[in-house]
């Protein structure tokens, strides 16, 4: 059995065993903004089988600077429900759910349970720390992607590593980075770093970002990974 | 020397990597304070790869990592 044409050019970089196993692959996009929307046409477009996409949040003129499926004509209409539009007409080969809801401490188990990947696109600090608690009960791998300004960072968190608690100890709050603006660049960057290791992960590939972080610096071009030895 | 190395945010209006004498600082603490970088945004504090508080003593051939939070979307 060959590999359909569409996925041709995946294929090199990704074996044709890998490739069908894609397919029969599942993994949550939490968050449907400015990593979000990139994060999950790249994961559908690569041929991962179910894409569920979960965000509450609707479409505002801010969001047209960098939000991939933000449009004029779309404002006030649900990110998820939008993103899960376009997917169809990207790859109707794909399975793809939106839940129009935000991800709290109730809902988080139910609507993640199940998956094989869980990729962290989320936009504030209180809402990881549940995601990346959650990921760890339900022991699947998270793929944390975060921005600020002309920076970003994507680490892979196994379940127990405990590296969001040390991204985020308890205390800190959003106000600390929401002044340092969010061009479009740098979630394009950081989205395609987060959707390249959760392929490899589904591939059953190793990560080199596992339980460390890539530090991005788009101002000065600076691109580092920082070993957390206090990560288990 | 101290070798203090900056990220993200942090590198605004900074140099990315300082060296600092010694013998000047004795805990991280002071290093943040002469950086003029207000304690409560420092998230991240590390002393050779090790996770680490303001109060902890610093000595020559250390390195010091500061990270902010990064943490929109």
């Amino acid at each position: 059995m060959g590999i359909s044409e569409r996925y041709h050019r995946n294929l090199g970089v990704f074996a044709e065993e890998e490739l069908a196993l894609m397919r029969e692959k599942s993994a949550c996009v939490v968050g449907c903004g400015g990593l979000g929307g990139y994060v999950s046409v790249d994961l559908a477009r690569f041929g991962v089988g179910k894409l569920t996409l979960i965000d509450g949040d609707n479409f505002c003129a801010s969001n047209l600077n960098r939000q991939l499926f933000s449009t004029e004509l779309n404002l006030g209409q649900n990110k998820a429900v939008i993103a899960m539009e376009e997917l169809k007409n990207i790859n109707s080969e794909v399975t793809v759910t939106a839940h129009q809801v935000m991800l709290d401490k109730e809902n988080a188990p139910e609507l993640l349970k199940g998956h094989d990947i869980i990729i962290d696109c989320l936009d504030n600090i209180a809402t990881r720390r549940i995601l990346a608690k959650t990921c760890a009960v339900l022991e699947i791998p998270l793929v944390h992607g975060a921005v600020s300004g002309l920076y970003g960072q994507v680490a892979c968190i196994y379940p127990g590593d405990g590296l969001m608690d040390i991204l985020y100890p308890s205390g800190y709050k959003d106000s600390l980075y929401k002044t340092a603006g969010n061009p479009i660049f740098v979630p394009q960057l950081i989205a395609s770093i987060q959707s390249c290791e959760a392929v490899k992960l589904l591939a059953g590939r190793q990560s080199d970002l596992r339980s460390r972080v890539l530090y991005a610096d788009m101002m000065e071009h600076d691109y580092e990974i920082v070993e957390f030895l206090s990560a288990k | 020397m101290i070798e203090v190395r900056l990220f993200a945010t942090f590198r605004i209006r900074r140099e990315k990597i300082l060296f600092l004498e010694a013998e000047k600082y004795a805990t991280a603490g002071e290093i943040i304070d002469v950086l003029e970088i207000p304690r409560e945004e420092v998230a991240i504090l590390l002393i050779n790869g090790r996770h680490s508080k303001a109060d902890t003593a610093v000595h020559d051939g250390d390195v010091l990592a500061l990270f902010p939070p990064v943490g929109g979307g």
